[in-house]
């Protein structure tokens, strides 16, 4: 795997061009602590006072679980992600040189070797040890401090949390439209027990009924009206008078 | 975390998807709804007047009018078809006449004829 990697001076060696930057030690604060905590967000507020010692302008926290503690970092944001984008894009995932302390001691560029002493990473220069490349290893089991995903971006009972609430959310919406509808549908076909049809014929049937008598009745009243003598009237001839 | 993500986004596309077709079939019950009672209501108006057992309930005031009239038709029944002959007097032909035809009667046939003893010769046929 291709991979950049800061040195303390600032300057970057490239050994392919890829996608991932390690940061060296001499970047940021690196401590590691037992909170009596199982939460990251929790952890992360106490490792601010953890880490109190650290520079001033070390104001990002990284926090992370490593066996019974947390791996606390503290860094400059600003100032990494200027030397970062420097070289490559904003998107390439950063690493800090600690998170790779399980798999130490290894090579990092030609002249550099990284170990660890006391649990904590350094560098070195050593060209005549033969150790493994960074290219070999699995960055995947990493949390990526810079790039949200990780362990560092909403844990996993959160985010099973927030989909178990949108479900029952989802589903006691559904229930109540459901139950809507189902009060709509019984309100609907309540109070006679013909079917539509039916109805629809007997309106048929009455309205022609009643428009025939209308007509016929207002011609007797407009013919008694007047002076007659006879007058005959029937629903299908109208009326005749004399 | 990109499992969550696909899940909560098929959620919410099944949601969504569930949420409107209740939505449509709210909307589609409703106007069905309305349109039924709108139906309905007209049924029951011209069923009121028109129906069997309005005609049969019309036939019956008719007659007792009649009768408190002093009136005896002669009547005659033919098929689905009755008639009713009577004389009125010309001075109250116009109350009597005007409630007949206010009434629901299903009036097939109307005959009147002036006699000359000032009486209306009336012929009513209606529908049983």
């Amino acid at each position: 795997m291709a991979l950049y990697y800061i040195r303390e001076n600032g300057t970057i060696v490239r050994e392919k061009s890829g996608d991932i930057v390690v940061i060296a030690p001499s970047l940021y604060w690196y401590g590691h602590a037992k909170f009596p905590t199982s939460s990251i967000a929790k952890a992360k507020r106490l490792a601010d006072s953890f880490l109190a010692t650290r520079p001033a302008s070390y104001t990002a926290i990284h926090v992370e679980k490593s066996g019974d503690g947390f791996d606390c970092y503290a860094y400059d944001e600003a100032h990494l992600r200027t030397l970062v984008a420097q070289h490559t894009s904003a998107k390439t995932p950063f690493y800090f040189l600690q998170q790779f302390s399980e798999q130490m001691p290894l090579r990092i560029d030609e002249e550099l070797i990284a170990d660890t002493i006391n649990g904590i990473c350094i560098e070195m220069e050593n060209g005549e040890r033969t150790l493994p490349s960074l290219d070999s290893l699995d960055f995947r089991s990493l949390a990526k401090p810079f790039n949200g995903a990780g362990e560092s971006g909403i844990s996993k009972k959160v985010a099973a949390g927030l989909a178990v609430l949108l479900f029952v959310t989802a589903a006691g919406d559904l229930a109540l439209r459901y139950q809507t509808l189902q009060a709509l549908q019984s309100r609907s076909t309540e109070g006679t027990q013909r079917s539509m049809y039916e109805i629809r014929a007997l309106v048929k049937k009455y309205a022609k009924i009643d428009s025939e008598q209308r007509r016929l009745r207002a011609a007797i009243q407009k013919a008694l009206s007047s002076r007659i003598k006879t007058l005959e009237c029937s629903v299908k001839k109208g009326c005749t008078h004399e | 975390m990109r499992i969550y993500a696909i899940l909560f986004g098929v959620l919410l596309l099944l949601w969504g998807s569930a949420a409107l077709y209740m939505e449509k079939r709210v909307e589609r019950v409703q106007q069905e709804y309305l349109e039924r009672a709108e139906l309905t209501g007209r049924y029951e108006a011209l069923r009121r007047l028109w129906s069997q057992e309005a005609k049969r309930e019309a036939r019956r005031q008719m007659e007792k009018m009649l009768a408190i009239y002093g009136i005896t038709p002669n009547a005659t029944k033919r098929g689905s078809l009755k008639s009713y002959t009577f004389s009125v007097d010309a001075k109250r032909a116009d109350t009597i006449l005007g409630k007949l035809l206010g009434s629901n009667l299903t009036i097939t046939s109307f005959t009147a004829r002036r006699s000359g003893e000032g009486r209306l010769e009336v012929r009513l046929e209606i529908e049983l």
